[in-house]
């Protein structure tokens, strides 16, 4: 019966009439029979639902739209090449001076600032760093430790090296009478290793220290005074020559009546630390370049000299 | 000679024009579409003048909003006539127009729902995860026939634009438009056992809603 039922209302829906079969379950079957009148009632619901038609004028106003959207389309290709382009450029503009800019920028600040206020920084692993430029010569590992070489040979024979003698005689003179110390480099002055500072009769300039690291470059400086030294730079202001023997710099050679001499540094000392900062080979922190103490190893035991405390 | 061609002229243009306006008439929506191409735009005319008041009240069933149905359907005309060359004659054209109102009148209830655009007066209910706003039936005894009808009408148009989105569309095809399954079943992109589902389902709905008025 209910299948029956079922296939009865499937079939009224579909046909929206009555067969004689169909005639014959809505006689027998009473929830069918209403079933027909409610969708017959459904029916003349849908039948009494006033139709809406456009309004007047409909057909131009169809019309004006499609001319203002031609328009509109007309211009659509423009805009979709102008829009693509000008992000494009945009975009260039923006690589350009996010990275081709950059390096020469610092060449330009390189040879046009050269002596005003730029400091010598080490730049370590840096890839990016330009070229050095013909204006500024700076002196590479190689020549920095053949002159360390020559330095110390010359103080092995007890010869004094002009160079070196200068610079002892520069941070005498400015330890006995208190030069004050120079903010730039002179103009002219050629920075090309310790040993070619022209440095006149005064103390090495601390800002513009004579040694510089291997692949140095030249950046101005953003916050005053420089902190950075390598030990190497240090020990060679205060007349020492040494080298990188893992856990500290073997002393080689003291130039004679040098800072480091005066206060006691001997060949064969294992430099460990300046100013409380333990060596290393790369750039380290401290306030001069040339230190204010060491701690050294001499026959197993540690020791730490004052710089320029004796003065034997 | 000419003076009297000249005379005569307006007489002759007017008939042309009522000759073409005949023609047009005369022509399958196919044929118009092909003129329309070819860039006669009173063909397309004939078109619109054919399809408006369909698919006005169509779309007037759907958003049950006069003004938004008239607004759809002049996009559905200006989106025919902009993408005339893609349009094929592999089926109908009332189909292809009809399919077009859908989706635009699709779109509008989902905007609609985004902004929560319900009637203020409305209790809502809810068809498994489908919103439906219902309108209760006003039993007020109203001795005016022509009023009563009126109230009928606007009852029975509440309880179609109440219904959720996937009867709505099929009932109003079927019921008010007049079109048969295999139709609603190509507009709606359904297959025929799922389209006449649908319309019983959306009746069965309907019948539930309104039983306040049938058998009155």
């Amino acid at each position: 019966m209910t299948m029956k039922c079922l296939e009865f209302r499937q079939e009224f829906e579909s046909r929206r009439t009555i067969s004689d079969e169909m005639h014959d379950h809505a006689d027998g079957c009473g929830e069918c029979t209403r079933f027909v009148a409610e969708e017959l009632e459904l029916n003349e619901l849908f039948g009494s639902l006033p139709s809406v038609e456009a309004p007047i004028g409909f057909q131009s106003r169809v019309f004006s739209a499609i001319g203002q959207r031609r328009d509109e389309k007309a211009w659509f290709p423009i805009r979709t090449i102008l829009i693509p382009v000008a992000g494009c450029l945009v975009l260039a503009l923006a690589g350009y001076f996010v990275f081709l800019r950059t390096p020469a920028d610092l060449n330009q600040v390189a040879m046009a600032d050269k002596g005003e206020g730029d400091v010598a920084v080490s730049t370590g692993s840096n890839s990016d760093r330009p070229a050095p430029t013909p204006e500024l010569e700076i002196a590479s590992a190689p020549e920095i430790k053949e002159r360390e070489k020559e330095l110390s040979a010359a103080d092995a024979n007890t010869v004094k090296h002009p160079e070196a003698e200068s610079i002892a005689d520069a941070k005498k003179t400015a330890g006995e009478k208190g030069v004050s110390r120079k903010e730039n480099p002179k103009e002219g002055s050629e920075i090309r290793s310790i040993d070619s500072i022209d440095m006149g009769s005064e103390a090495p300039d601390v800002e513009n220290p004579p040694g510089i690291e291997p692949g140095a470059r030249i950046e101005r400086s953003e916050s005053g005074p420089r902190t950075r030294f390598s030990a190497t730079e240090v020990l060679l202001a205060i007349g020492v020559s040494a080298e990188w023997k893992g856990s500290g710099y073997l002393v080689k050679t003291v130039s004679e009546n040098s800072l480091a001499a005066r206060s006691g540094v001997k060949t064969g000392d294992l430099v460990l630390s300046i100013d409380g900062k333990a060596v290393k080979p790369g750039v380290m922190s401290v306030e001069t370049a040339d230190g204010k103490s060491l701690k050294i190893r001499r026959g197993g035991r540690e020791m730490v000299l004052a710089l320029g405390n004796r003065n034997d | 000679m000419d003076a009297c061609l000249a005379l005569k002229q307006p007489t002759l243009v007017r008939r042309e024009v009522a000759t073409l306006t005949v023609s047009y008439k005369s022509q399958s929506d196919h044929d118009l579409i092909e003129l329309t191409r070819k860039g006669e735009e009173s063909a397309y005319a004939e078109i619109v003048a054919r399809y408006q008041n369909p698919l006005t009240n169509y779309l007037y069933r759907m958003l049950n909003d006069y003004e938004e149905a008239v607004d759809l359907t002049q996009e559905a005309f200006v989106r025919v006539y902009l993408a005339i060359e893609r349009y094929h004659s592999g089926y109908a054209f009332s189909t292809y127009i009809y399919r077009i109102a859908t989706n635009l009148a699709i779109t509008e209830l989902r905007k609609r729902k985004r902004r929560k655009l319900f009637s203020l007066t409305g209790l809502f209910q809810f068809d498994g995860d489908e919103e439906v706003e219902f309108q209760p039936p006003d039993k007020r005894e109203t001795p005016d026939l022509e009023t009563v009808n009126k109230e009928k009408s606007v009852v029975i148009g509440k309880a179609i634009a109440a219904l959720p989105d996937k009867y709505r569309a099929p009932i109003i095809l079927r019921e008010i438009q007049e079109l048969s399954y295999e139709e609603i079943a190509e507009i709606l992109e359904l297959g025929l056992g799922t389209t006449k589902s649908r319309i019983s389902r959306g009746r069965g709905l309907l019948r539930d809603r309104l039983k306040d008025y049938l058998g009155r």
